[in-house]
């Protein structure tokens, strides 16, 4: 269209211009025709006048002539002015005749030339000489010149109509040339221009037409369509409804997404197997509600927003919380219309229970098929109606046939060694088939190699209709269970007759104690037959009771735990490989015998104890030979453990001595220096007295270490009976004025064992230093008590002196509490002496001393003498 | 003109030992005073003491183990406890003739002590002493 339009343009330009040019161009014609008009009358005009003029000149000539001289002169001025008007417009007229240049007019110019001539040199003669003689003369010939000129003149006037007549032809034919090139031009212009464009605009128009017609017969469409759509809109509102409503109530989980992955509508099966039910999650991204969701599987949703399908049977899903579900899903999109997806739909079964069952299933399969296969045990089923035996692969492999091999009733039990396996088995079964009884029978099998082997054959009917349709069962190999049931039992048999012979006594129990075992030599050795013993009793009725008491306290000691009964016998059996020691039988008649007794714990392979075996061996004769070297033994113990305590004792006795004789000594060699040194008697005195304190201090401590060899020397002289109580009341006496001043209560309770004998002098002094010390360590805070009390602890008399003082930290004085020198109160009357003379004298008579304390509770020294 | 030091603190409780490190240290010039304990609760009350709001800090200490009441170890202790101002600067322990290696050991381990002396004292010994941790009073 634009085309078109530029091309008409163009040419209505063109037609635009040629016509201006055309109007252009016939005004110029015009223009100059008139022009030419113009001059052509001007020229015609001059040339008439110039006949005027030579009339009026000739005229004038007459007159003149005719006149009186006086009033000639008027008559000459107005022809000397006429004379050169005339000359003038001839000389123009010539002039325009040679631009003009026709040539007949040329001629005639020639022509006049000459008679125009004689009437200027005439007039010229008049002029200049008026009133001769000649004047007359030449009249007439002017007057012929003036009617010959007139004559030229006419004609060439006429020539110059003729000229521009023919002229004004002229004009006329270019005029009608010039109309008919216009002419020409519109005609053209018509065909060229106006015809194709209304060509143009006539299709066009039809065109339009057209057009509009079509527009309004599309228009009925388009609200017929809107009709149809609003019906279609409302159909796929229902549908979208429905849609809906089938997703979320579907029966299992599917949901529909838009292209953003945001929920659309989700079934509430879906809602319940993500556990979504307690929040909203139409419109929220499935990303955002599932953020465990890995970039695979969002890659996969893009690919399905793609067009793709995405199926899964099953796959684990990792759930932030830890677990896993096992999901089976479809995935693919939804169109909106064909070709325009809208979303997904995403469609899972959580098959997590039916997965987990499957594993449990393969599992016990698996298990069961390596049980079989270790166990040996194979399946077998014989269909009754059709005659069809099935056997296991294990079945099979018992049997020793090929892979192949199909079993026939008939053959199958021939198998079954010929004799008493195969008729137990056809007994077996026609009773199963008969009664619906079960068996489970072992028997013997000839392969089909040839081998005897041990199997064991459980079989079960099945019945329908009261009739047996079905028998099945397992089939397991026993021959090594069996042949190893046969060795051991050979075993067992040669066990019991090594166990029988000889004189050892031999019983096994079970881990309680109860005998299992009593084999003849016990029987022998006992007096108790095996019956008697087996099942019934435990090995404690053979053993002499109070050893067993004695023999529990030390082993309860040993582990810091109450152990009696049977558990004497095999607590160190049960810790180590097996005990041996000495122990005392007693016959059923009572008398005793000791005997040489292992104890051994019987441990199954998982090494637990499943009873104890006892060998005992009679030992009377040796141990009448070992009680004498024991006894001397002992002896020599006791005589080393003296020897090595004296040895001890001395040992401290030495280095205390050295200790504490060498600082004084020391200290008076210094003196001494300083003395010899000393230049002034008041340095010597002030000295000297310091002599005395050390010698004094020396000679005090020399006394005590005497008092403490002393009792080394006379340690068992002197013994008698004391009474307690006797050597309470002297104490009390020498220590009435402390007792008085601390306020101190003595209690003594000697009823457990109210004397000694022993020697007076250290009892005597023992009391007097363990009381003197419980005062002297009394608590500021309460009223001093001390109680004294005798008790008999195995045998032997132990007296404890029980103070509520200071007490002492034990933990970091006790290695030094009886040690000489030694205090551990911050107390002025504390020299440390007393414990350790107490503790020489108790230990010279063969006894011991031992504190308990608690700080500021008290301290409790107990005595065993 | 030598320096002296300030004060030296005798803790033990033989009087005769005291009488003699304090005339060698009379000897020896050393101390503008010398203080005695009997034992470490004494030295400890010393140590704690004020005068003009100052502790008394020993520039030396002789310190025996074998005491009453409480005794060298026990006051190492107790004065291990103590704040810095009122520790001396220098502690010795005085081993005594018991030449026991344990007690040798025993004070190795414990920082506040800085050395070891034979008792008694000598002028000589003393004198050492002075050239081992006081370079600047001699």
């Amino acid at each position: 269209m634009n085309k078109i339009n530029k091309s008409i343009r163009k040419r209505y330009l063109i037609f635009l211009a040629s016509i201006i040019v055309i109007i252009a161009l016939m005004l110029s014609v015009v223009q100059n025709s008139i022009n030419l008009k113009k001059s052509d009358a001007h020229i015609i005009n001059v040339s008439g006048k110039q006949r005027m003029l030579s009339q009026r000149i000739t005229k004038l000539n007459y007159i003149i002539k005719t006149v009186e001289k006086n009033d000639s002169k008027l008559y000459v001025k107005e022809l000397k002015s006429l004379t050169r008007e005339w000359e003038d417009a001839t000389n123009y007229l010539i002039s325009i005749n040679e631009e003009y240049g026709n040539k007949t007019i040329d001629s005639l110019f020639n022509i006049i030339k000459p008679y125009q001539n004689k009437i200027l040199k005439y007039s010229k003669e008049i002029i200049n000489n008026t009133g001769s003689e000649q004047v007359i003369k030449d009249l007439k010939a002017l007057e012929s010149a003036d009617l010959a000129f007139l004559t030229t003149m006419d004609t060439i006037v006429n020539e110059y109509a003729k000229s521009a007549d023919k002229k004004l032809g002229n004009f006329k034919t270019i005029l009608y040339l010039l109309a008919f090139i216009v002419i020409l031009i519109l005609i053209f212009q018509f065909f060229y221009i106006i015809k194709p464009v209304y060509n143009l605009y006539f299709l066009k128009n039809q065109v339009l037409e057209k057009t509009n017609k079509e527009l309004l017969s599309s228009q009925e469409k388009i609200s017929n369509n809107l009709k149809e759509l609003k019906l279609l809109k409302d159909k796929i509102e229902e549908s979208a409804k429905l849609g809906k409503i089938f997703i979320e109530q579907a029966p299992n989980a599917i949901a529909m997404f838009d292209k953003e992955m945001k929920y659309i509508a989700a079934s509430q099966h879906w809602r319940e197997d993500y556990k979504l039910t307690d929040r909203e999650i139409i419109g929220q991204s499935h990303y955002d509600i599932f953020p465990e969701i890995g970039d695979d599987w969002k890659q996969d949703h893009k690919e399905c927003l793609n067009g793709a399908i995405n199926k899964c049977d099953e796959a684990p899903f990792k759930r932030a919380d830890g677990t896993t579900q096992w999901l089976t899903w479809d995935v693919r999109p939804w169109y909106i219309s064909k070709g325009n997806i809208g979303g997904l739909l995403m469609y899972t079964a959580d098959i997590t229970n039916i997965k987990e069952k499957d594993q449990e299933k393969l599992r016990i399969e698996k298990i069961l098929d390596n049980t079989n296969e270790i166990a040996r045990i194979g399946t077998w089923e014989v269909n009754l109606i059709t005659g069809e035996v099935i056997w296991s692969r294990v079945t099979r492999e018992i049997h020793e046939v090929p892979k192949d091999y199909k079993p026939i009733l008939e053959t199958a039990i021939n198998f079954y060694k010929e004799g008493e396996s195969r008729i137990k088995i056809q007994k077996a079964i026609s009773i199963a088939i008969e009664k619906g009884t079960s068996f489970d029978i072992e028997l013997k099998l000839v392969t089909a190699k040839g081998n005897i082997v041990w199997t064991r054959v459980i079989g079960q009917p099945e019945f329908e209709d009261d009739k047996c349709v079905m028998l099945y069962g397992v089939f397991q190999d026993i021959n090594e269970i069996k042949t190893t049931e046969n060795a051991l039992n050979f075993v067992n048999e040669e066990l019991k007759a090594i166990l029988n012979s000889g004189p050892i006594s031999i019983i096994g129990t079970d881990k309680n104690g109860l005998i299992t075992h009593f084999n003849q030599g016990a029987e022998t050795m006992l007096q108790y037959s095996a019956e008697e013993m087996i099942g019934l009793q435990t090995p404690q009725i053979i053993h002499l009771k109070e050893e067993a008491i004695e023999r529990g306290i030390e082993l309860s000691e040993l582990y810091g735990r109450q152990i009696s009964g049977f558990n004497i016998f095999i607590e160190n059996a049960i810790e180590g490989e097996s005990e041996s020691r000495q122990w005392t039988y007693v016959r059923k008649d009572g008398s005793k015998f000791p005997v040489h007794l292992i104890i051994t714990a019987l441990r199954n392979n998982k090494g637990e104890i499943t009873g104890f075996i006892g060998v005992g061996t009679d030992i009377s004769e040796s141990v009448e030979n070992q009680k004498i070297i024991i006894d001397a033994k002992n002896n020599l113990e006791i005589l080393t453990e003296k020897l090595t305590s004296q040895n001890s004792q001395l040992a401290s006795f030495a280095h205390i001595t050295s200790h504490n004789l060498r600082a004084p000594v020391s200290n008076l060699n210094s003196l001494l220096n300083f003395y010899k040194m000393s230049e002034t008697d008041d340095e010597k005195n002030l000295l000297f007295e310091k002599f005395e304190k050390v010698i004094n201090h020396l000679t005090s401590t020399l006394n005590t270490l005497v008092d403490a060899i002393k009792i080394r020397d006379d340690s068992s002289k002197n013994i008698e009976n004391i009474l307690f109580k006797d050597v309470l009341n002297k104490t009390k006496e020498i220590l009435t004025g402390q007792i008085i001043e601390t306020d101190t209560n003595l209690f003594g309770d000697f009823s457990k064992a109210p004397s000694i004998i022993y020697n007076r002098t250290y009892l005597e002094s023992i009391f007097l230093n363990l009381i003197t010390n419980s005062i002297k360590y009394r608590s500021e805070e309460r009223a001093p008590k001390i109680v004294i009390k005798t008790t008999i602890n195995n045998g032997k008399i132990q007296l404890s002196i029980t103070d509520n003082g200071l007490g002492i930290d034990l933990n970091r004085h006790g290695h030094k509490l009886f040690g000489l020198n030694k205090t551990f109160h911050r107390h002025t009357e504390a020299k440390g002496v007393g414990l350790y003379l107490t503790k020489i004298q108790i230990e010279s008579m063969g006894g011991t001393i031992s504190a308990t304390s608690k700080v500021n509770e008290g301290t409790t020294f107990t005595i065993t003498f | 003109m030598k320096k002296k030091l300030n004060c030296i603190l005798l803790i033990d409780d033989d009087d005769a030992i005291n009488f003699i490190h304090d005339w060698v240290i009379n000897k020896v010039d050393c101390a503008e005073k010398v203080e005695m304990a009997e034992n470490g609760i004494e030295a400890l009350k010393y140590l704690e003491s004020t005068s003009e709001g100052k502790h008394p800090q020993p520039d030396l200490i002789f310190l025996d183990i074998n005491m009453p009441g409480m005794n060298g170890w026990e006051f190492l202790e107790e004065y291990h406890k103590l704040d810095e101002s009122k520790k001396g600067k220098i502690v010795l322990v005085m081993l005594t003739s018991s030449l026991n290696p344990d007690d040798l050991t025993k004070s190795k381990n414990i920082i506040e002590v800085s050395g070891f002396q034979n008792k008694p004292l000598t002028v000589e010994l003393m004198q050492g002493i002075l050239k081992e941790h006081f370079e600047d009073y001699l």
